[in-house]
């Protein structure tokens, strides 16, 4: 069985990931460039006697990589030594993706070119002489419909055949001005005496690269003792104009190519422009975009309710049959107290996880996403925050960990800090069986404006958060937002349902276990020390919980409310299981709460507000420390969520207390 | 020229300087925003803009957008 | 209105109409969730509001349509579009609270599916929808109807 590893490039939006699901189907996996907490897909195709082994790379516009996912790709592309290189270009937009093109022609791996959305290029009227196009790049060029699945097998094939054949690739070389040439040859030469230090890489093309403004490669050969003519000779405004003359260099290739073979035969006036004058206009696009989040929301819970009643028919059922069989009471607390209880605390935020991950995988398809984050940057820069991060905002209304990971798209480190010190404030669905129990058993029908306050709450802490460390920690301005809007397309509904499953499942993977993993250690310090009453105050749960009550006393919070504190680090579902537990069975829960003296309504808003701010889980608290890199920011984070909790439960409190008198 | 920031919907113009060299400069440089170039003006908000550039659409905001200076055609 | 050919004149006035009902469905919604019940439909003051908001890109369109015609194109294309998408919402989110409801064993009727304002704004909109994208799309083949 022969392996080839290719690498699939090229830029945001061309439709990447729908050919690699294309290739791969189900046998892929997600991992993590070490040190890094991007991830890069990797997959496996069989065709014959080979064995293709594809790693999806992070959509670029170019190789001068500014965002930790430019990075990714860039040092894949140049050091991980693949047999081949596959580039997906946008039919409907080859000029621009050329530009690509030509820097990964340099690099002198193999490569071929997958024409996508050959359809849409069609319908619009473009036609491409694929075979002028072949010739002039001196790359093979395949069509492809990623969408549909045309053009696979044949891309398959021809990526073989690429891969072994064994004479090195020969790509079309740019033409520079002699300006450019003259320092390539001299750099290139010091560089060829001292090839060893560079690797994999050409000692002519490290030149390029050091040429456009590689700084990663600058520094690297700086610390091993190398002094590069002209890079370190000359002053930056001269180094500026051989960057820029090597950007036009490109262009004026990927123009002439195109000219050659692409032929536009009708008169081109875009629908999408009108569109966009609509969607991001100053009075109605704000608007336009909360509607659509209003059903957006409303979608997700409605269509979760159903999932999460058949949930409790199954466990009642299984509850009822497990009575019915004689058992030791040990087992059957360690089966419903335990197992049950922890499937059920993971089940139950399953669905609406799922739908929100479909409605945001579509909305992205179609091209929305990128308009609406257009039209809330003006607000987010008032407060400190970059438009893009607002994605990763949306997200974390679902869940923290997926949101944390998507602010590897904002390029400034400020702007990433901010963002992910905020986004646990906005309240993802494991919080929310909190609300509902205390809302519900404490406001009565008031329950839904209350919750509606909790996350509207959350929503002006974030706001209050960014502009505080803006303000006063970083001092200065978020970078400024410049995004591609991509071509409004259908939706693909299999598409859209392909990625919300491998998002689901990856999801599932890694907070499910957690959950689990939880609910048992809370069954386990519930029960022991052995012979107590399960869940009573002499248990080992309840006995840490007094330890810290007088910690959480200025709140009002007795020691169950505490342990549910405590138990909610580890996965905010718990905290509902636990309190469960604590109070004798979550079937008697609401009644038992409604029952203690120690609490009522402010003392319930009290905790939920805290619930709300104080820090995100285990699962979060992990990729938050991944993405930070260092202790001090991660710790920042956690110890800023305590504190504005504490503060704004406090304050609840003591308000809320004066509102009612008591 | 003008500040892009200072254009109005629908007009058509050509790059003609771009200040700073920054990153803020090869990023746009990278999306093709560079000196001759031509765009078209799709929407244009208080400070920040939606620009054509061929085929491709870019959203600019109100930093970027005052860096790149053009002329109406 | 110079050089308008009939398919135009009658997709303007529909436009003018659909205004109105877009308007009038989402001021009964909100009366409904205010309390003052006509029992036509569910009470639901955000939608109300959202459909305010859709009658008003209506509006922008009949006024635009005076003077810039692919105004008018863009602005009730994008309010009809979005009141038969947010119809289809509105059909699945009854969808889940009547299959929620029947599964908790409590009644349900089965006409609570369609009786969201939206739905009903939406099938007068259908129309509009229908022809002012034809409209649109027929641009991208080089046709008239934008400059």
């Amino acid at each position: 069985m022969k392996e080839i590893h290719i690498l699939l490039a090229g830029n945001p939006n061309v439709g990447k990931t729908t050919l690699f699901n294309s290739l791969c189907g189900v046998h892929q996996h997600t991992g993590n460039y070490p040190g890094v907490t991007v991830e890069i897909k990797t997959g496996k195709r069989q065709m014959n006697d080979h064995s293709i082994i594809v790693s999806d790379l992070p959509g670029t516009y170019s190789l001068s990589a500014f965002t930790p996912d430019e990075q990714v790709a860039r040092d894949a592309l140049l050091t991980s030594g693949p047999d081949a290189v596959v580039q997906i270009i946008d039919a409907t937009n080859i000029e621009r993706n050329l530009f690509l093109t030509t820097q990964l022609m340099e690099i002198g791996l193999p490569m071929i070119i997958a024409l996508n959305m050959c359809d849409l290029a069609e319908e619009q009227g473009i036609t491409i002489d694929a075979d002028c196009l072949e010739k002039n790049l001196k790359i093979p060029v395949v069509r492809i419909v990623a969408r549909k699945g045309e053009g696979i097998e044949e891309l398959i094939k021809t990526i073989i055949q690429v891969s072994t054949h064994k004479t090195p690739a020969v790509h079309r070389a740019i033409e520079y001005p002699h300006s450019v040439t003259s320092h390539i040859s001299e750099i290139g030469n010091y560089l060829s005496a001292h090839a060893s230090l560079l690797g994999s890489l050409s000692p002519y093309y490290a030149a390029i690269r050091l040429m456009e403004g590689d700084e990663h490669l600058e520094k690297m050969l700086h610390e091993k003792g190398l002094t590069i003519p002209f890079i370190d000779t000359s002053d930056s405004a001269e180094r500026d104009g051989i960057a820029e003359d090597i950007l036009l260099a490109r262009y004026k290739t990927s123009e002439e190519i195109t000219t050659c073979s692409v032929k536009c035969t009708m008169g081109r006036v875009m629908p999408g422009d009108l569109i966009d004058q609509v969607l991001t206009h100053r009075l109605f696009g704000i608007p336009i975009f909360l509607s659509c989040m209003w059903f957006a929301f409303q979608l997700t819970f409605s269509a979760s309710n159903p999932f999460l009643v058949g949930i409790e028919y199954i466990f009642g059922y299984f509850t009822d049959r497990m009575n019915g069989v004689d058992m030791d009471p040990f087992v059957r607390s360690f089966l419903s107290d335990g197992v049950i209880g922890g499937v059920g605390s993971v089940l139950v935020f399953v669905p609406s996880i799922f739908v929100l991950f479909l409605l945001l995988s579509i909305l992205e398809d179609t091209g929305y996403l990128a308009r609406a984050a257009f039209v809330m940057d003006r607000l987010m820069h008032s407060v400190g925050l970059h438009g893009r991060s607002f994605i990763p905002f949306l997200i974390g209304f679902g869940c923290n960990v997926p949101a944390i990971m998507a602010t590897r798209t904002l390029q400034s480190r400020a702007d990433r800090i901010i963002t992910i010190i905020t986004i646990p404030f906005m309240s993802c669905t494991a919080r929310l069986p909190v609300y509902v129990l205390f809302a519900g058993v404490f406001f009565g029908a008031a329950a839904g404006n209350v919750i509606f306050f909790l996350y509207v709450l959350g929503i002006a802490v974030a706001i209050l958060s960014a502009l505080i460390f803006r303000r006063l920690v970083f001092r200065d301005e978020p970078s400024p937002f410049i995004m591609e809007l991509p071509p409004y397309r259908k939706p693909s509904g299999f598409a859209a349902a392909v990625h919300m499953w491998f998002k689901g499942r990856e999801y599932l993977k890694r907070a499910g276990l957690i959950i689990f993993g939880g609910v048992i250690v809370v069954w386990v310090l519930a029960t022991l020390p052995a012979g107590v009453e399960y869940g009573s105050a002499d248990s080992l749960a309840g006995i840490i919980g007094q330890v810290f009550q007088p910690v959480f006393a200025p709140l009002g919070f007795n020691w169950q409310l505490v342990v549910g504190l405590i138990f909610g680090f580890i996965a905010k579902e718990v905290v509902v299981g636990s309190l469960g537990t604590l109070y004798g069975g979550e079937e008697m829960l609401e009644s038992s709460l409604a029952a203690d003296p120690t609490l009522h309504p402010v003392i319930a808003l009290a905790y939920m507000v805290f619930v709300l701010l104080y820090l995100p889980c285990v699962a979060a608290l992990g990729v938050i420390r991944q993405e930070m890199s260092n202790w001090k920011w991660t710790g920042i984070a956690i110890g800023w969520g305590i504190l504005v909790a504490y503060v704004f439960a406090f304050i609840i409190l003591h308000v809320g207390s004066l509102v009612i008198g008591a | 020229m003008v500040p892009l920031s200072l254009t109005k919907s629908g007009e058509k113009v050509v790059v003609r300087s771009i200040c700073g060299t920054g990153h803020l400069a090869k990023t746009l440089g990278q999306l093709g925003i560079i000196i001759g170039i031509e765009l078209t003006i799709i929407q244009k908000a208080k400070e920040s803009v939606i620009v054509r550039i061929g085929e491709s659409r870019y959203a600019l905001g109100a930093g970027a957008a005052s860096m790149v200076l053009v002329e109406p055609l | 209105m110079n050089n308008t050919t009939y398919p135009h004149q009658y997709l303007y006035g529909w436009t003018g109409i659909v205004t109105l009902t877009t308007c009038i469905a989402g001021i009964i919604s909100i009366l409904e969730g205010a309390g003052i019940g006509t029992g036509l439909f569910i009470p639901d003051i955000p939608g109300g509001c959202i459909l305010l908001l859709i009658a008003a890109l209506f509006a922008t369109a009949v006024i635009k349509g005076r003077t810039d015609r692919p105004g008018w194109i863009s602005f009730s294309y994008i309010g009809a579009l979005l009141l038969v998408v947010f119809a289809g919402c509105a059909i699945l989110v009854e969808t889940g609270h009547f299959l929620t409801l029947i599964m908790e064993g409590e009644e349900a009727h089965l006409l609570t599916i369609v009786s969201s304002s939206f739905i009903w704004a939406a099938i007068l909109a259908i129309p509009l929808l229908i022809g002012v994208s034809r409209l649109l799309y027929g641009c991208s083949c080089g046709g008239d109807c934008c400059e």
